[in-house]
């Protein structure tokens, strides 16, 4: 992947842009998973008889420990979905924008 | 360069036979707090440091130049270094911590593991991609690649100095301890055989050994939690109702065991508490220099989602089925614990006892093995990181200003890997039976607010330029240093003092805002020609994150 001129793409309001829309990604998944661990540790802080639910027949099992394993699992999936977009990404919209300015230069 | 190689492995491995029979004399009659010399456990061990010594020494075949010795030539596969990253992580520290965490607290313990993955799963989506196409070795590679070049190195390579010298020593404290306890070794020795065999492997074998070192002992770990888990759940007939039944039966908190309880009430303590769990995890240095071990992209993203899964698999088992199962077990045998009802040997020993009572003595043996195969691989990748922040960024790159050849700088980390050896064993024996628990809260409160806040907005902002990063980074450090100081681990408990300046054990909110804030208003307020250049290189930066750097070496 070559491109003669590199300065050109650097100030190109367009590139900006492109940078604008591949940091969102990652920003996304992240507060995603600081909203998740965060929302529980403020749950069991401020609320903790709202999980105090009790599952099974001896009704030792209480939501909470069900929760902590879905959870996990939970970022565990997110981490999988955000290589796998992430992959489809392919740095795309990059090659697009050169191949465009290249066109306009030779115009 | 082998020669020497294979003397000191020589000379390394007759003076460990030695050690270990004059263990096996010692142990005779010794304090019944000793196990007395567990040679099950031995003969594991001294297989494992016979395979890792052959490892080394293949590997020091295979190092030539700065790549070898750094990141292993980038030849590790994203499996492999997912196992070596969660070994990383998981640090006899975790394992036996955390299930005589549960064995006291129970569920409380919920908040380490889940802050410990939701740390990888940021550390995977934020920095991964970043900072393993923009740097080489060290973090700091990407950290001060737009910024002015040696302020931000010396003082990066001064905060992952710091991070490795406490881990180091709260490593080789532990070690020492429960290595005496298991294997009937002195204290001393421990510590001597620990840090020699950490110093053959770095200095030797650069990150190649180090990496497969771990990578062996975390499969042994894995197999090791594995059996153990099948076997407590065995003991409960694979029932969870029935488990948790009897936990509440035999637990003096009955069925509060299950819900959130002392440890977790105060909200603020427990937020700060997480956020030093979790970034603090993102900001070490050995972790962080996995990422350069793999040969692109795509496999450091396999890696680190690898690794999180074997976290999350081990801390499951450790958590759900073993901490919990520990606690009915244990109760069942008297013998294990002393006159006033304290579990012999601490709750550091709520595993192990565990294995022996339900698994028997080889099982017993080969989880002590683990245990000391678990110190010694995370020593090593310890002591690497360490090596590479003075002979890679503070050596070559500001102290020779980038004009050390290769071969210097390898010369220079291995004296760096004897020294950093020394100050351990040094260390580790003068701390012996003190209490050193500030250090592990202090170690990643310096990650969470010196290097977490560089680490992030070096690559995610802008505005950030090199006057607001090194003094934010040393605020954060300061203030981390600081308020644990002045909290009540250390103002209280070891001082003596009445009441903590600070109220908080856990600073690392605090100091973590201070590190950020104070980065952002310096940056914002630096009108120096270096600042202006900062702020340009930002896009040119995005350029090489996404297309990789050989675009703009075609490029020019």
């Amino acid at each position: 992947m070559h491109y003669e001129n590199i300065h050109q793409l650097l100030e190109d309001e367009r590139f900006r842009k492109v940078i604008r829309k591949k940091q969102r990604l990652p920003l996304l998944f992240s507060l995603a998973a600081i909203f998740l661990f965060f929302g529980f540790v403020l749950v069991i802080a401020f609320a903790p008889g709202l999980l105090a639910v009790e599952f099974g027949e001896d009704g030792v099992i209480k939501l909470y420990l069900i929760l902590s394993v879905l959870l996990i699992i939970l970022i565990c999936v997110l981490m999988n979905l955000f290589v796998t977009l992430k992959a489809r990404d392919n740095h795309d919209d990059i090659h697009e924008l050169i191949g465009i300015l290249r066109e306009e230069n030779e115009r | 360069m082998n020669k020497t190689v294979l003397r000191i492995i020589t000379l390394f491995i007759s003076c460990s036979a030695g050690s270990v029979v004059l263990a096996a004399g010692n142990s005779n009659g010794i304090s019944v707090q000793q196990e007395g010399f567990n040679i099950i456990a031995a003969s594991i061990f001294v297989f494992f440091i016979a395979v890792t010594l052959v490892i080394t020494w293949w590997a020091a075949r295979n190092t030539h130049n700065t790549k070898d010795f750094y990141s292993a030539g980038g030849r590790i596969t994203g499996f492999q270094n997912g196992l070596a990253i969660a070994g990383d992580f998981m640090s006899a520290a975790t394992f036996l911590g955390v299930t005589g965490l549960v064995f006291v607290y129970g569920f409380d313990v919920a908040l380490y593991v889940l802050a410990g993955i939701v740390g990888f799963c940021l550390l995977l989506i934020l920095l991964a991609e970043p900072f393993r196409n923009l740097g080489t070795f060290t973090l700091s590679d990407a950290v001060s690649y737009r910024l002015s070049r040696k302020p931000i190195r010396a003082f990066s390579g001064f905060t992952s100095l710091i991070i490795v010298i406490m881990y180091l020593v709260i490593q080789m404290v532990g070690a020492g301890a429960l290595i005496q306890l298991l294997f009937g070794l002195p204290y001393e020795a421990a510590v001597v055989t620990i840090g020699t065999l950490m110093v053959i492997y770095v200095s030797a074998g650069g990150m190649m050994a180090t990496t497969w070192v771990q990578i062996i002992k975390a499969v042994l770990l894995l197999l090791g939690i594995t059996i153990l888990a099948v076997a407590t759940f065995y003991h409960f007939n694979f029932s969870f109702s029935q488990m948790y039944q009897q936990v509440a039966e035999t637990h003096h908190l009955g069925i509060d065991i299950f819900t959130p309880g002392a440890q977790l009430t105060d909200p603020l303590a427990m937020i700060s508490l997480s956020v030093a769990l979790i970034f603090g995890a993102i900001g070490m240095p050995h972790v962080l220099m996995r990422l350069f071990t793999v040969p692109d992209v795509r496999e450091s993203y396999r890696s680190v989602l690898y690794s999180t899964c074997f976290i999350g698999y081990v801390f499951c088992l450790i958590f759900f089925i073993i901490g919990f199962g520990s606690i009915v077990v244990l109760n069942q045998h008297p013998e294990l614990f002393d006159a006033s009802g304290r579990l012999i040997g601490g709750s550091n020993m709520v595993a192990v006892h565990l294995s022996k009572v339900i698994a028997g003595d080889i099982f017993y043996g080969f989880i002590s093995a683990i245990v000391f195969a678990t110190i010694l691989a995370v020593v090593a990748g310890l002591t690497i990181a360490g090596a590479s922040a003075v002979s890679h960024d503070i050596y070559a790159s500001v102290i020779r200003s980038g004009r050390a050849s290769e071969r210097e700088e390898i010369r220079v980390s291995r004296i760096a890997t004897l020294v950093i050896g020394a100050i351990a064993i040094g260390l580790g024996i003068a701390f012996e039976r003190q209490n050193i628990a500030y250090l592990m809260t202090m170690v990643f409160a310096v990650s969470a607010s010196a290097n977490f806040p560089l680490l992030l907005l070096s690559v995610y902002w802008r505005g950030i330029t090199t006057r607001g990063a090194v003094i934010g980074g040393f605020c954060g450090l300061i203030s981390s240093v600081g308020f644990v100081i002045l909290g009540p681990t250390i103002w209280v408990e070891i001082l003596g003092n009445e009441s903590a300046i600070f109220p908080y054990a856990f600073p690392a909110l605090f100091s973590m805002s201070i590190g950020f804030a104070v980065i952002i208003i310096v940056s914002l307020l630096d009108n120096s020609e270096r600042a202006k250049k900062d702020r340009e290189t930002f896009d040119a930066l995005y350029l090489d994150i996404y297309l990789g750097k050989a675009v703009k070496e075609l490029a020019e």
